[in-house]
């Protein structure tokens, strides 16, 4: 069975526009057209060697011509989304420090991070840069309430930067007890975002859970949880859930490691209308690989 | 807005315990000093660095040494002094319980439940006594404690029933209850009962021109909650008159959400603008408005505010953060005016 899990959607030389007419003469006439990226796995391990005419892909069910290109050496943009709430006070935010420091070690010289936290308020912390110009320490404190979908809306409204894969990595504990925006936004916006959004959910053991007797917390509980699955998915990201214990840097090498392994497939849409919603489909001839791919975009 | 930022200068009476004189240690702690400084109009107690002595003490034997320093000093004061002298000990009570508050309620509402009853042995109802009943409800308002919300509200209304604030006061309560909201709860699945008694509230509290505004705006959000997106901006539109920019703000919000809701995009990010006019840069209305600027293709316009919106540095305080806090947002205005009447 082919799951759709995606990648990303380069939409080549776009979006810079101010309104839509302006983005669809951008995205018909760039040189490149529509970029997807693309993970193909067999048995968990990701195929490489692949060329364009072993793809075959659709555009609101048009087979489409494309292009291929390998991930492998293609310098990546990474926005790192963190969780900096009460509840990782102490032990726990000095651990994320360090893990942000591992996790840069982890790029490539090439390679960009913007990193925003979030607790009441999203900050960005350190604007997207080369890994050499990182500042470290970050200036991240914890403190306060969990406006965790606040912080992932504000990665997904960034802008990507032309021709750079753009991946967002979210990690946090999920919870949400303050943001007025939610998961519908989340899945709005990521249906017009050009990145990939990955959200590592560090799962809290039970006995870390008590009541709060103090303070404004208007939502509660894990309940958005399905429509950041939803909304991670539609970008060719995923959704992980992993016990706190667990190494951060490993989750984040495997994403950045398993999208490396993909592929760009370009192609210019033809014979299909160019506003609104298209459907994409991704697959490998002859195959039933895993595919994770942008499930669509939205034309102008 | 955190609620350090909210608590008082004389949250720092925690340190009464600590003024027994130097040299004295074999003296039991004291409030009588403090009460005596707050007789002078001397309010600079507050002011004391160090917060010893009653935080590791339990509520109740804070309570017990309040109760008890209260009661003699009140009595030795003469007979026309003595209303004043027991809304000074309570005001002592009452910033106690805000102070101890946040890390042990409990323990604070036990303290503002025996302010509550001292003061209102008074014999006539005062200008004073309504300041602290009305700070004394913004200080419930902060905690989760729907219900001793409710209790104070109706203390406050009992002893002040034409007073619109305490009316508002009544309907936050009950709306209180409605909090922690699971997202995706359906109108069906809620709590039918409470939630006309919330309606009927905010619907009293309107009738009062002093809390219209806010009466609405909340009844708009509160219909907006139960999906009612509609009924929800003809609620908002009764609001319309507000004047005070916390207001304006959560007005432009709501009616950008409700307007969302409803497909029309125009229409919400023109609200969200009309939010950050009252509140420049508050994030919650930034990111809405960023995000329905995405939604309608306008992705220049949408970065830059989604830039200003995560910026480093101090940013003024996002009214969303505090909506559920209710009066405590006033707290420096309450205490102010308190103090004002106590001189």
């Amino acid at each position: 069975m082919t799951r759709v899990m995606g990648i990303l959607v380069v939409l080549a030389v776009m979006w810079p526009a101010t309104d839509f007419s302006r983005v669809h003469q951008t995205f018909r006439s760039s040189a490149h057209g529509v970029g997807v990226t693309v993970s193909v796995r067999n048995r968990n391990a990701p195929v490489g060697g692949l060329s364009a005419a072993d793809f075959e892909l659709t555009d609101n069910t048009v087979p489409q011509t494309v292009t291929a290109i390998a991930l492998e050496t293609t310098p990546l943009d990474v926005t790192l989304v963190l969780d900096a709430s009460g509840s990782m006070a102490g032990g726990a935010i000095e651990a994320m420090r360090k893990d942000v420091r591992t996790i840069t070690g982890l790029l490539r010289p090439d390679d960009r991070l913007r990193v925003v936290s979030f607790a009441a308020r999203a900050i960005e912390v350190q604007p997207m840069q080369l890994r050499g110009e990182t500042v470290s320490p970050l200036p991240i404190e914890a403190a306060g309430a969990t406006a965790f979908f606040h912080g992932l809306i504000a990665a997904l409204l960034q802008p990507s930067a032309p021709g750079r894969p753009h991946v967002i990595v979210v990690i946090s504990d999920g919870a949400d007890n303050l943001s007025l925006l939610d998961g519908t936004d989340v899945r709005e916006l990521a249906r017009r975002s050009d990145a990939i959004l990955h959200v590592v959910r560090r799962q809290q053991r039970s006995g870390n859970v008590r009541l709060i007797l103090w303070g404004w917390f208007p939502f509660t509980g894990l309940a958005g949880l399905s429509d950041v699955r939803e909304a991670a998915e539609a970008t060719g990201g995923r959704l992980l859930s992993e016990d706190v214990s667990r190494p951060l840097p490993e989750a984040f090498k495997r994403t950045i490691d398993e999208f490396r392994a993909g592929y760009v497939l370009w192609f210019t849409p033809a014979g299909v209308a160019g506003p609104g919603w298209h459907d994409l489909t991704v697959k490998v001839k002859g195959r039933n690989y895993d595919i994770h791919a942008r499930r669509g975009y939205f034309g102008g | 807005m955190p609620l350090s930022a909210l608590r008082p200068p004389l949250g720092l009476l925690l340190c009464l315990l600590a003024l027994v004189p130097a040299g004295h240690a074999q003296d039991a702690p004291s409030f009588r000093p403090v009460f005596e400084a707050f007789l002078r109009g001397d309010f600079a107690m507050r002011e004391l660095p160090g917060v010893t002595g009653a935080r590791g003490s339990s509520g109740a034997d804070v309570r017990k040494l309040l109760a008890r320093d209260g009661a003699i000093w009140v009595s030795a004061g003469p007979p026309d002094e003595r209303d004043r002298r027991r809304l000074i000990v309570a005001a002592v009570a009452l910033h106690l319980a805000n102070t101890i508050g946040s890390s042990d309620w409990r323990r604070a509402n036990g303290v503002l439940e025996w302010g509550c009853s001292f003061v209102r042995r008074n014999a006539r109802p005062s200008e004073p006594e309504r300041l602290w009943h009305w700070a004394a409800v913004a200080v419930t308002q902060a905690s989760a404690d729907a219900w001793q919300a409710e209790t104070h509200a109706d203390h406050a209304s009992k002893r002040f029933p034409d007073e619109p604030r305490f009316a508002l006061a009544r309907a936050v309560a009950l709306e209180m209850r409605t909090w922690p909201d699971d997202r995706h709860r359906s109108p069906r699945d809620r709590d039918a009962a409470l939630t006309d008694r919330v309606i009927a509230g905010f619907r009293t509290a309107a009738k009062y021109p002093e809390v219209r505004a806010e009466a609405n705006i909340r009844l708009g959000f509160f219909t907006l909650r139960h999906g009612f997106a509609g009924n929800a901006l003809r609620q908002l539109r009764e609001a319309a008159e507000a004047k005070d920019p916390y207001l304006r703000y959560l007005l432009g919000l709501f009616e950008g959400r409700a307007y969302e809701r409803e497909n029309d995009l125009d229409a919400a990010i023109a609200a969200y603008r009309r939010a950050l006019d009252a509140v420049p840069h508050a994030q919650t209305a930034e990111l809405a408005l960023a995000s329905a600027l995405v939604r309608r293709g306008r992705q220049a316009e949408a970065t830059a505010v989604t830039r200003d919106a995560l910026r480093p540095g101090p940013r003024p305080s996002d009214p969303w953060v505090s909506y559920g806090l209710g009066d405590l947002r006033m707290w420096p205005v309450i205490a102010g005016a308190l103090e004002e009447a106590l001189r």
